[in-house]
Order: structure tokens, then C-alpha cells, then sequence
């Protein structure tokens, strides 16, 4: 009121006018849920060709929310968004979303040669057409930022070609990788990546796309808490079992802020030299566990009936048994082959490992 | 004689020029000019009543520039003694800067003579006009403001002079009546809050990521609507989602198993005349109660905090506003941490406005941060220690070993307790293992 020299009903009254067209306008969710039946494709889900996820997910990868793959090195969350990037170019008769994808590419992993291999063996009927290949594997864009700030400035000019450019899909592969080496560990005020996660967000919504992100893990620090402090001072909690504390001393990076900020988390991991996919944290599907596989077409889920998981499972990432795909993780075009290769080496394998 | 006498008024005048040498503050005081105007002189001896009016008497911590007599006798008459300076200096010199006026306004009134509220009041929205050199619609809405602010003083007796205010008791019996509570589906929790999440009251539930806290709101949203004969509230939801989290499918897969449970009941409890009359909901009526709004920056957040008045004010029967999650945009993108804290200081007290006001349940979900004390890290709520005033009741979703617990931490008048729950397809619902029980602590 100081300020503009006006009494202080006119102040409140523009303030309301004011508040008022600043608001997000309301809409009731059963229009919501109409619109998006009728104008967006599967209700707005980008279905993953994996029944079992796809069936928990409602339809598949939520438009508008941002959906995190996290897990060890060389489990499969490379492959995982290039057969993602493929359905999201597939034209609409073949069951995909026709449209662009941008790939934002830090650590270097996106493999042109594996996409189109994926697709010819994934969809060899629209394949084997003339000029098919490369029209699909020229919707997706490539975006190689070598740092933080690179990428703080492309985003701006992505959310220019998410409009103009019909992007149905943005990956960003790998979140951690734009972050590590920028600061140093430990609680944080706040959060490095903090404006990019709104940007992000916003742009999904304003756009109506499905963001995929991959995160990795880092070995559980020794100042890890998982405790409120009604917690330590009450007597009744189960002491955990200290063998397992070994081997599942991994949890995905980027903090506790990151965790809230993602919608969907799905956890990949390997047990007993089974992998499974997770799906961690979801607003509408309960906490499922699928086992799967890396195939020439890329990833095959084993059952589609997940195993339901209870507590500390759910979030826990188990790297067992996958020593022995590290061995080949020289190149994305080996990674594939590991059950292959494991089969064959496997005698030779066991003397290496001991 | 007596014909000089009624002439009287006209012929004894003091002399044209009598009023010049007044001392200007009489002379331009609307309370004293009147009286002393033309005044050749009193007769000694004369009583002059003088009355201090009640909004300018001194309490005991202003008590400068007055002399103590007048303080004992606020409502008689002190002949003699008197001295119009006394009365004069008034305790609350400058009342009129604590107007609601603009500052050009106030710097008018005081530089025209007019300190106190009292002399405002007496005079015509005209004169004031002339002295003050305004319109006479400004002047008007002067008079306005200031009889507006004068009249909570004026009120006399009892404590329930400020307005608004209510008596322990008559809130009592107003909650004896009146409290209702939503049930969150899951007997446990309901038993520990009472009944359920109570209207009129903020709520803050907070928790790690994926322990339901979504859930529980969308839960809320669909239980709000229960009708009164089901022992529900029977109102609308809002439902502010800043971070993306809300499904709609979701919330259908919890209508239906509500809407279902309902026909259970109905089919159940009401036999016979009776059941006709109790209509059923259907899952796309309980979707078309729920109000929804997409945020997304803080800015928006702030603007519907304050839009959020008149829009319940016309979706009357809205019951519960649930904001998931309000910690959002707050956690990126402030670097001055101090203005944060009073952006959200703004936004608490609006929240437990619109509470108290519309009788509205207020839920906000709030996500976990670590925090360092006592030479440890533990989890904590986000947003500080600041904001951990602004809700009344506080409850934590946490993990106790495989189940999830719900636990009250702070609670006017609730027991510190922690009860067991669990995320089903239907929504939210009892645990269904065997050796839970309720904590109390």
C-alpha cells in the first residue's frame, strides 16, 4: 500500500483481480478424464510394449509426469529408452505416437547402430519397408550438452521445438551424470538441479509429453538416514539383518528432494543374476516386481504377473549377480549379447569371479 | 430592555478583527473553534464540562503530557482546574497514521489539524472536502475508513470488545454441534484422529516418497463426498496439484471401490421404505465433485491462495482443499531463504483463514528433508522450522519394517499415537496384518 499510494480497499481488490488471472483455472476431473480419453492417445499413456508394466501403468508412461529409470550400470536403462524413443516415432497405425524425440544424451550411450537393430527385430513388418529406418531414426534428435550450464541453456531451446517440432518424448539419459563433479556431496540447501526439475515439469505438463530420466546409484553413505527422530527414540523398530547390509548398500543418486521430485520410479536391479524392473514409486499402480530380459529386441519382460514387494524391497537396489555383465559392459552392442555370452563362458566366468 | 435583550445576539459581537489573534491550533480545530468562535470571555465561575471521550483516554502505559487528575474523573467535570491544554494533548497524538488512508492522505489530515480520530468524526464530509482540498467522494470514504476503524473502540464492557473474538465456551458449544470430521477409510487412522481429518482445521501429513501420501489425498477427495446419510460430510473437493502426481485413473479406481462400498452398505443398513430414498453415487459423479487445479510455479501457487477466497465463497459447499504438495516450488527456486519464510507465513495465515471462514478441511501433503541435530541426521518435514507452525495438526506416513504407520505428531487435542495403514487398489485402508495395534505413545 506504501508503495503505490492507493487506500487499502483498492489494494486488496487488485490484489484479488490480480491473483485471480494469475490462477491455473479449475476443471473437474471427470472432464479431465474425458479429455484426455478423447484427445490424447491411449488416455494419455505411451504404452512400453511390456503388458505387465503397461497393465500396472494404466496404459503405459504417463504424459505430463516425469518417469525415472534407476539401477546399477549396465542393466538395461539405455536399452530401455531406445525402444521407448523408437515407439514414441512409430506413425500411429503401427501402435506408436508419430511424432519426435528428443534424446539428450550425456554420457554418450546412444548407439544408432542398436536402435535401428532393435527396431528391425522388435517390428520386422514395418522394417522391412524402403526408407522406413530412416525416417524413424531421423525423428529422434540427439543432444550431447558436456555440462550443466550447456544443458541449462538448451533447455530453453528445446522447449522452442517441443512446439514447433511435434516432440512427442523427451529422454534425458543420465540426470546424475549432469550433476556429478558440479558440487560437492551432502545435504544441500538447495537442490542443483532444483530450477530444471520445475522447467521440466512445467514443460511436460504445458505439452502434454511423457519425460523419461535415468538416474544412477551411489554406495549408501555412512551418514544415509532413513529415521525421524520419534523414530530412533522408540525401542520397538526390527533390527535389520546386517548380511544383507553388504550387498544392498546402493541407492539412487541425486538425493531424497530428487525422489519427490519424479513421479513414477522405476527401480531396475538384478538378484541372484535375475534382473527385475520395479516400479517404485507410482501414484496408481501398487509396487510390483518384474523379471526381464536384454534381447536383440531390446527389453522383454519374463512375467507379466508381478511379484508384489512390501517395505524396505521396494526402494532397496540389489546389484547380485551382476559382476558378471560389468565384464562385458565395453560397449552397448556387447551388452545385449550377455546372456548369450554368459552361457557360453559361463565355467570360464566362475574362475574369474573367484 | 427586554428588546436589547433579544437583540442581544446580534448587537454584542466582538470586533471584526477580535478572531485574528486566536492561536491557529484553536483555530483550526472543528472541537474547539465552535466553542470558543466569538467567545469574548467567561465569567469566572463558570462550570465547563469537559469530557474526554473514552477512545482517547490513556491506559496506564500513556500517560505523558497528562496531567494525572483528569485520569481519575475521564467522565466529570474538573472545574477550575481546568486547562484546555490538557485536555488537548491527547494520548495517541498521532492516531490518525494508523489509519488504513493512503500516505497522501494522512499527510493531508495531519498537515489540516486533524490528529485524532474524534475530530475526524465530527466534521461533514463538505468541510472536510474544503479543509483537506479533496473531493468530496475521498472525503467521504475518509470518514468511511475511519468510522470503520473507530468503531472497534467505541464498543464497551466485556472482553468481546475485538471483533470476531469468542468465548471459550461459545466455541465449545459451537464444536459440540458442528464438528465433523472425513473419514480416511482406514479404521485405525480414523480412531487416532478422532473421528477422521477434522474440518476447520489445517493438516499437514507428511512423508518419504511412495508412502501414500498422493493416495491418502485422493482418498480424502473421495470421501468428502460420502452423503450424510452414510455418515459422511457430503461436500465438494478441491484438489491443488502442483507436482503432477494426480491420476485421474487413479482417482476412478477409488471412486469405483467407493461407490461400491457404499452400495454394500446401503444394501446392508437401509431396508425397506427407506432405501429408495438413499441415492447411490455413481464413480462419474464422485469425479465430477472433485475440483482440480495444475500449478505450476510458485507464483500460480501464491495467486490461488488468494484467488481461493472467492472461489469457495462461490462453490459453497466445497469441504475439503487438499494442495499436493504445497512444498514444491518452494524447495528450488528461492535463494532468499528469508523470503521464503514470509511468503509462506502469508500463505499459512490465508490457508487458516479460508479454514476457519468456510469451514473447510484444509490437507496439505508436505515432502521429507534430512536434518542435522544432536550430532545426527534424521528426516524431517520440508520447508523449516518456521512452517512448523502453520498447520494444527501434523501427522508423518513412515515405514515401521514392511507396514506403513501414520503417526501424530503434533496435535492440539489429539494423543501422540501411531496407527498402521495400507495403499490397496481400492484406496486407502486398514493394514491386514496380525500383530499391528495402535501405538499409543
Amino acid at each position: 500500500m506504501e508503495l503505490l499510494d492507493v487506500a487499502l480497499p483498492e489494494v486488496k481488490s487488485a490484489v484479488a483481480r490480480i491473483s485471480k488471472a494469475t490462477s491455473p483455472h479449475s476443471q473437474t476431473v471427470q472432464s479431465l478424464l474425458e479429455q484426455r480419453m478423447e484427445k490424447e492417445y491411449m488416455a494419455g499413456h505411451l504404452p512400453t510394449r511390456l503388458k505387465g508394466l503397461d497393465a500396472t501403468l494404466c496404459g503405459g508412461l504417463p504424459f505430463g509426469a516425469l518417469t525415472e529409470l534407476v539401477g546399477p550400470a549396465g542393466i538395461g536403462k539405455t536399452q530401455f529408452c531406445l525402444k521407448i524413443s523408437l515407439l514414441a516415432a512409430l506413425p500411429s497405425r503401427y501402435g506408436g505416437l508419430d511424432g519426435h524425440v528428443i534424446y539428450i544424451d550425456v554420457e554418450s550411450k546412444f548407439s544408432s547402430r542398436r536402435l535401428i537393430e532393435i527396431g528391425i527385430n522388435s517390428f520386422p513388418e514395418i522394417f522391412c519397408l524402403e526408407g522406413i529406418a530412416k525416417e524413424m531414426a531421423g525423428r529422434i534428435t540427439v543432444l550431447r550438452p558436456g555440462s550443466l550450464t550447456e544443458f541449462t541453456e538448451s533447455l530453453q531451446k528445446i522447449q522452442v521445438s517441443v512446439r514447433q517440432h511435434n516432440v512427442k518424448l523427451l529422454i534425458i539419459d543420465s540426470m546424475a551424470a549432469l550433476v556429478s563433479g558440479e558440487h560437492e556431496q551432502g545435504p544441500q540447501r538447495q537442490h542443483p538441479l532444483g530450477s530444471h526439475i520445475s522447467f521440466i515439469k512445467a514443460l511436460a505438463e504445458s505439452s502434454r509429453i511423457p519425460v523419461v530420466m535415468t538416474n544412477q546409484v551411489r554406495t549408501r553413505g555412512a551418514n544415509q538416514i532413513s529415521q525421524y527422530i520419534f523414530q530412533a527414540e522408540s525401542r520397538e523398530l526390527p533390527v535389520e539383518d546386517n548380511t544383507e547390509k553388504f550387498d544392498s548398500r546402493l541407492v539412487a543418486a541425486l538425493g531424497i528432494h530428487w525422489a519427490h521430485a519424479v513421479n513414477i520410479r522405476l527401480v531396475l536391479e538384478s538378484r541372484s543374476g535375475q534382473r527385475f524392473i520395479k516400479v517404485a514409486k507410482s501414484p496408481m499402480s501398487p509396487p510390483l516386481a518384474f523379471p526381464f530380459q536384454v534381447t536383440s529386441m531390446g527389453i522383454v519382460l519374463l512375467n507379466d504377473d508381478g511379484v508384489e514387494m512390501v517395505g524396505s524391497q521396494i526402494n532397496a537396489i540389489d546389484h547380485q549377480g551382476l559382476l558378471l555383465s560389468y565384464m562385458f559392459n565395453l560397449s552397448s552392442f556387447v551388452i545385449w549379447k550377455s546372456d548369450l555370452i554368459r552361457r557360453l563362458y559361463m565355467i570360464k566366468m566362475q574362475v574369474i569371479v573367484t | 430592555m427586554a428588546a436589547v435583550l433579544r437583540m442581544s445576539a446580534d448587537i454584542i459581537r466582538p470586533a471584526a478583527n477580535y478572531n485574528d489573534d486566536v492561536p491557529s491550533y484553536i483555530l483550526h480545530n472543528p472541537r474547539y473553534y465552535p466553542h470558543f468562535k466569538d467567545c469574548i470571555g467567561a465569567i469566572d465561575g463558570t462550570h465547563v464540562k469537559a469530557l474526554v471521550p473514552k477512545s482517547e483516554q490513556p491506559n496506564d502505559s500513556k500517560r505523558e503530557g497528562l496531567k494525572h487528575d483528569l485520569t481519575k474523573f475521564p467522565d466529570g467535570e474538573s472545574a477550575g482546574r481546568l486547562n484546555h491544554k490538557e485536555i488537548v494533548v491527547s494520548t495517541d497524538e498521532m492516531e490518525v497514521l494508523r489509519l488504513p488512508l493512503s500516505a497522501s492522505q494522512k499527510g493531508k489530515l495531519i498537515s489540516a489539524g486533524y490528529t485524532s480520530i474524534a475530530s475526524i468524526s465530527s466534521t461533514s464530509p463538505s468541510h472536510l472536502a474544503l479543509e483537506l482540498k479533496v473531493s468530496e467522494d475521498e472525503a467521504l470514504e475518509i470518514l468511511k475508513n475511519v468510522s470503520d476503524g473507530s468503531r472497534l473502540k467505541r464498543t464497551s464492557s466485556s472482553l468481546t470488545v475485538l471483533n470476531g473474538a469468542q468465548s471459550a465456551w461459545d466455541m465449545l458449544q459451537e464444536e459440540e454441534t458442528t464438528r465433523v470430521h472425513i473419514t480416511t477409510s482406514c479404521a485405525d487412522l480414523d480412531s487416532i484422529l478422532g473421528g477422521g481429518i477434522s474440518c476447520k482445521e489445517v493438516t499437514e501429513i507428511g512423508g518419504v516418497p511412495g508412502i501414500g501420501k498422493t493416495q491418502l489425498g485422493i482418498q480424502l477427495a473421495v470421501n468428502v463426498q460420502i452423503p450424510y446419510d452414510y455418515g459422511g460430510v457430503g461436500g465438494k473437493a478441491i484438489y491443488i496439484d502442483t507436482e503432477g502426481s494426480f491420476m485421474a485413473e487413479r482417482a476412478l479406481q477409488i471412486a469405483e471401490a467407493c461407490s461400491h462400498d457404499m452400495a454394500e452398505y446401503s444394501r446392508l443398513y437401509h431396508k425397506g421404505p427407506q432405501a429408495c430414498e438413499v441415492k447411490t453415487m455413481q464413480p462419474k459423479d464422485f469425479l465430477e465433485n472433485i475440483l482440480y487445479f495444475r500449478v505450476c510455479s510458485y507464483t500460480e501457487q501464491i495467486a490461488l491462495t488468494n484467488y481461493l477466497d472467492e472461489f469457495i465463497k462461490d462453490h459453497k459447499d466445497v469441504k475439503v482443499l487438499i494442495i499436493d504438495s504445497i512444498t514444491f516450488h518452494f524447495r528450488q527456486d528461492f535463494d532468499d531463504m528469508a523470503l521464503r519464510t514470509r511468503v509462506l507465513g502469508g500463505i499459512a495465515l490465508n490457508l487458516m483463514k479460508l479454514a476457519r471462514k468456510f469451514g473447510v478441511a484444509v490437507v496439505l501433503l508436505n515432502q521429507v528433508t534430512t536434518k542435522y541435530s544432536d550430532g545426527s541426521f534424521h528426516l524431517a518435514l520440508a520447508l523449516g522450522d518456521s512452517w512448523s507452525h502453520a498447520s494444527t495438526n501434523r501427522i508423518i506416513l513412515h515405514w515401521n519394517g514392511d507396514e506403513r504407520y501414520a503417526y501424530i505428531d503434533k496435535s492440539p487435542s489429539l494423543r501422540s499415537a501411531s496407527a498402521p495403514y495400507s495403499v490397496t487398489p481400492k484406496g486407502i485402508r486398514n493394514s491386514s496384518s496380525n500383530n499391528k495395534r495402535i501405538k499409543h505413545i
